[in-house]
């Protein structure tokens, strides 16, 4: 073992000065490394004001929005009149259907004697609301004296949220609980709401008498004011993407729509059910099937294009490139600028200039990624060419080839799989790139995205896109990795 | 030469020429797909697009009208900030507004400072990508991380996180953020985690094990062997990657910038759409002269760091 | 002392070592000679826990070596240094590193990932060197050494880790007879003066006469030898290696002519040999 005296160490220590004393940028290397980074970290954080927007940065909004990526909401507002009368109503595209009559809501109705007012009030008030239980009364002579009526009303309108959340609505209050707590608001009928007691942490209300938002995390929230309750009650999924609201398949199991398809009678007397299935769900309003489909096509087909046209004219081109081929320095020279040019020419200022010149579309992003690919595989192809082994060629010249014969069998042999293994990486990573060129005003599916963002409400669809292109991507890149590990013969990973 | 063959050649060559047969029908097969699938694509691409191609065609260069500024020292003048001689007021040769004060008298002129900012924005995403892609490495790793489980948790997170839109990254964090170039910074980061993440494990696969087999006999921690048999190895190569991916993110944060993430991408399309022409010129050569340097000097530090292979495929 | 107990390891259906015992006392240097396949090097990656064990035990004192997990198996390592055909040194570091890479498993791994070794351990590593007498090349990069250079950067890791035990994997088959004849000095005196137990596994029947006191042959996985050199006879030898008639000894020799190994030169400090640990 190496046990050593003091002595020793030094003498050691003596005879070695160099190697006792580490080399300063052996031991500070790594820290100075860190410290780089970190120093460099912190200066962006400052330079784009990282810190002051993540801290007015409301995050409940990211929450919410990411919840609504995988869930949707039905809307019925629960509206309370004057007279105590209590009416249901939902709005007209929400997505519960034409009769709705939820599990989660109770209804207790009974007869009322109602005042009619004045028509035109009448209309005002239910305005806004489809197949409320209650139907305006209709149109009569307008005279003085204001007549009753008795009919079925509401009394009491009772939302389950959870197994341990529930709200309940009477006409003169409204009383919530959830996990054991309770809380009672009294409602006046106009616009005010005063809470009976102090407000539990999931309730909030900005002013005294002001609305109250209570909130049930994942299953909704409400909001209650002085004479309306509104319900965002939420659940998981995608809500009618078969089929929407009105498609007259609207609701029905999987069983009886094939029963229909296969047996039923028709349904339009003008076309089989097959047929009205079909459409109904390709001409889905809510979630656009057809369209959707069509416009990932046109990026699918941009980058297939563009990728496809850019190495057929990279091919011949880059055998003017490459040195050992062409040996004329001026014509190398020119060819490789050339390619330099359009790679450096962004893809991004390629896709502005032709959309202006042919407007948006798929031929618009394919003109960008065929000028920008061009040049990035012009590039790398006189690469693979310059690399080459020049035996073989020499063996083709020996036996005295004219010129094309030697590069058809001395040179292609070699460089062909490279090259279509260079292209198949660009294809699958031209799909990605088409997807944010058509947000510019290429169009496909990249345009509709991010005119979907732009309006915050359509986060399902956005993800319905968004696992569309994933999985295209991921297709693309599964085919690209066995074409090609079939034709350079290495393994997969 | 004999004009009969023996029978075994003959059988030899009736295989050969069967084989000949049958290839030449795949070729003539797959390419016949091909084609059709091109044309078809064509039509189809025509069909989608608002302007025809073979319409518009004719008039590919009218627009090119408008970029023509009135004299060519617009061009400088828009680059650097400058006073214009035709200034009538309108956005269009307002060229000092945007500059970007230091001290009273000294400004950066706006579109360097965005060219700048996207510079910085692409060098960030890559650090972070790095640093994240980095520790991803080392799980997704066969020869570091038996436990197949890890293994295939870090890859199937990295594919996504390649794999995912950047339109909506930026559209996301603009929707919570607002404006600014942070929606850029998360879209470009969140893919350059996944893109280098990718190389990097591939590049720690193929690193050589007898070094990490020392250091385990050795009674090294996972975290030493890490620190001492592989990132010796594997650094120049990460290194390289780090610097192939600043240059594509650098393309990458222009175009996230155009779809409104900030930047001088931004710039240029309002610029392309306003018909702006010197303003147009002015940032698509500062765009193009940028490009060119990052990839020029990126080209020489990986030739410096791993010799040849200086440019490798982008995905 | 270290005892073998029925020690099994079997690839898929190939059984590559096969219900191994022996024993090795405290302060030995065996000699396990085989020809290749034999398992030899199962055998001793096993004992350093590279390979798990299929089935049996290995102890050592009365630890259970073949049931160590987690940071007492690395322990372990420590205490058990291993070098190999291949040296598997960090070819970018340098040799001083490298040696102070033996001490991975004496300190904190925040300090050791930090490449924080204090003056202490640095002077050691170069004591280490000095007396497999490469301390001029400190300062390169490893990668760029001799085969026969490396091999002793390999032994002066394996001093710094303090073992109570090498194991060496056929450590001069890669070495040209000059080398090899170095480094079977090295590990001859490590064994003798510091009395650390040696295995190691040769692949040249006259390196294990002329070093090791004790020989193990192995065949097919199981030991089919063990005494002392002079009880290898040439029927023996057939035996281990499996060779027909015209088996001749020379086969498996190298040309250099192998004296029992001189002490190396004394450097100008002592290297106290420890006896028992
Ligand atoms: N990792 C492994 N996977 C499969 N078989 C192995 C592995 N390692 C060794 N073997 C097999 O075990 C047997 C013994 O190998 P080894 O111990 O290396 O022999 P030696 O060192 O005596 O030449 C050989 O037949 C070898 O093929
Ligand atoms: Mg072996």
């Amino acid at each position: 073992m190496l046990v050593l005296t003091a002595t020793e160490m030094d003498a050691i220590a003596l005879r070695h000065p160099h190697a006792v004393r580490p080399p300063f940028w052996a031991v500070w290397r790594v820290p100075a490394m860190a410290m780089a980074i970190a120093v460099y970290v912190l200066f962006s954080w400052w330079f784009f004001g990282i810190g002051q927007v993540l801290a007015t940065t409301n995050w409940q909004i990211a929450g919410s929005y990411l919840l609504q990526w995988v869930t949707y909401e039905y809307r019925p507002t629960i509206a309370i009149d004057k007279d105590g009368a209590i009416k249901v109503g939902y709005p007209r595209f929400d997505p519960i259907g034409p009769n709705p009559d939820p599990a989660w809501m109770s209804l207790d109705r009974g007869m009322m004697e109602r005042r009619i007012e004045a028509p035109a009030s009448g209309a005002a008030q239910t305005s806004g609301f489809v197949a409320s239980p209650f139907m305006a009364p209709p149109a009569k002579p307008a005279t003085e004296q204001p007549a009753t009526r008795r009919e079925e009303v509401v009394k009491r309108a009772e939302v389950r949220f959870t197994n341990e959340a529930r709200l309940v609505v009477t006409p003169d209050r409204v009383v919530v609980d959830k996990d054991g707590e309770t809380l009672t608001l009294s409602v006046n009928h106009d616009d005010e709401v005063k809470a009976q007691g102090p407000l539990p942490a999931w309730a909030t209300q900005k002013r005294a008498g002001d609305r109250v938002i209570v909130a049930f995390g994942a299953s909704g929230w409400a909001q209650i004011d002085g004479s309306s309750v509104v319900i965002h009650k939420r659940f998981f999924g995608w809500v009618n993407f078969i089929f929407d609201t009105n498609s007259a398949f609207f609701g029905k199991s999987a069983g009886e729509v094939l029963h229909l398809v296969v047996s039923g009678e028709r349904l339009d007397p003008a076309r089989s059910n097959l047929a009205l299935a079909v459409d109904d769900f390709l001409h889905n309003p809510s979630w656009q099937h057809l369209d959707v489909w069509t416009k990932l096509l046109e990026t699918i087909v941009m980058a297939f294009i563009g990728t496809l046209f850019a190495a057929l004219v990279a091919f011949p081109l880059c055998f003017v490139a490459a040195r050992n081929i062409t040996r004329n320095r001026a014509a190398n020279q020119i060819t490789k600028r050339f390619f330099d040019f359009q790679r450096s020419v962004d893809m991004l200022i390629w896709a502005l200039f032709f959309t202006r010149a042919f407007g948006p579309g798929p031929i618009s992003g394919m003109a960008a990624i065929f000028f920008t690919d061009t040049g990035s595989l012009g590039k790398l192809f006189s690469e693979a060419l310059e690399n080459i082994d020049g035996k073989p060629r020499e063996g083709v010249t020996s036996v005295g080839a004219a010129p094309i014969a030697v590069q058809r069998f001395g040179v292609l042999p070699q460089v062909l799989p490279v090259f279509v293994s260079q292209t198949l990486y660009f294809w699958e990573s031209n799909t990605r790139s088409a997807t944010i060129i058509g947000a510019m005003g290429a169009g496909g599916i990249g345009l509709k995205l991010w005119e979907a963002m732009r309006t915050h409400t359509n986060w399902p669809n956005i993800f319905y896109m968004v696992i569309l292109i994933i999985g295209t991507v991921f297709i693309f890149d599964t085919i690209s990795n066995a074409l090609r590990s079939r034709l350079i013969g290495r393994p997969q990973h | 030469m004999p004009n009969r063959l023996s029978d075994r050649a003959a059988i030899i060559e009736r295989h050969w020429r069967e084989q000949a047969r049958t290839r030449r029908l795949y070729t003539l097969i797959g390419g016949g797909g091909l084609i059709v699938v091109v044309a078809l694509s064509l039509v189809f691409a025509n069909e989608a697009n608002a302007g025809k191609f073979f319409e518009r065609l004719p008039f590919f260069f009218d627009f090119t009208k408008d970029l023509v500024p009135r004299d060519w020292l617009e061009v400088l003048r828009a680059m650097f900030d400058l006073p214009s001689p035709y200034d009538d007021g309108s956005l269009k040769y307002n060229y000092p507004e945007g500059r970007y004060l230091v001290t009273a008298d000294l400004y950066i002129p706006e579109y360097i400072e965005k060219m700048l900012e996207t510079l910085n924005i692409a060098l960030l995403s890559t650090v972070i990508g790095a640093l994240f892609g980095f520790v991803l490495s080392f799980l997704a790793a066969r020869n570091m991380m038996p436990n197949a489980l890890v293994r295939g948790v870090a890859r199937r997170f990295m594919e996504i996180l390649r794999a995912f839109p950047d339109v909506v990254i930026a559209g996301f964090f603009l929707a919570v953020l607002t404006l600014g170039p942070i929606p850029a910074i998360m879209a470009v980061s969140i893919h350059s985690i996944g893109a280098l993440g990718k190389m990097f494990f591939e590049v720690v696969e193929n690193a050589d094990m007898r070094p990490e087999e020392g250091l385990r006999a050795v009674g090294g921690s996972w975290i030493e062997r890490v620190r001492f048999a592989l990132v010796p190895q594997v650094l120049p190569n990460f290194a390289s990657y780090f610097l192939l991916r600043f240059e594509i993110n650098v393309r990458a944060s222009t175009i996230i910038g155009a779809v409104g993430g900030g930047g001088i991408g931004e710039l240029l399309r309002l610029s392309i759409s306003q018909g702006h022409g010197a303003k147009t010129i002015s940032i698509v050569i500062l765009l193009f002269g940028t490009i060119v340097a990052v990839d020029q000097f990126s080209a020489w530090l990986r030739r410096r760091l791993v010799g040849g292979d200086a440019f490798l495929p982008a995905t | 002392m270290f005892e073998i107990r029925n020690l099994s390891r079997h690839f898929g259906t190939k059984v590559a070592v096969d219900g191994v015992s022996f024993s090795v006392p405290e302060g030995q240097m065996v000699g396990i000679i085989g020809r290749s396949g034999a398992g030899k090097s199962t055998l001793l990656r096993m004992i350093n826990r590279l390979a798990d064990p299929t089935s049996g035990s290995i102890r050592h004192g009365d630890v259970e070596i073949a049931a160590l997990k987690g940071e007492a198996l690395r322990r372990w390592r420590r205490d058990c240094a291993m070098i190999f055909q291949q040296f598997n040194l960090v070819p970018r570091l340098d040799v001083l590193t490298n040696v102070l890479l033996g001490r991975l498993n004496h300190r904190s791994t925040a300090l050791s990932v930090m490449n924080l070794f204090s003056r202490e351990e640095r002077i050691m590593a170069i004591a280490a060197l000095e007396r497999l007498g490469i301390e001029q090349t400190a300062l390169q990069p490893a990668g760029t050494l001799s085969g026969g250079q490396q091999q002793r950067v390999a032994i002066a890791r394996a001093l710094m880790q303090e073992p109570r035990v090498i194991l060496a994997d056929e450590p001069i088959a890669s070495l040209d007879p000059m080398n090899a004849k170095v480094v079977m000095d090295a590990l001859a005196d490590i064994n003798r003066r510091d009395g650390i137990t040696v295995i190691t596994n040769l692949h040249t029947l006259d390196t294990a006469r002329s070093y090791c006191r004790r020989i193990l042959g192995m065949a097919e996985g199981r030991v089919v030898f063990d005494g002392l050199p002079s009880e290898l006879t040439t029927d023996v030898v057939r035996r281990i290696y499996g060779a027909t008639d015209d088996f001749d000894e020379q086969m498996t020799s190298t040309s250099l002519d192998f004296s029992m190994p001189q002490a190396l030169p004394v450097p100008g400090y002592a290297m106290q040999a420890v006896a028992a640990c």
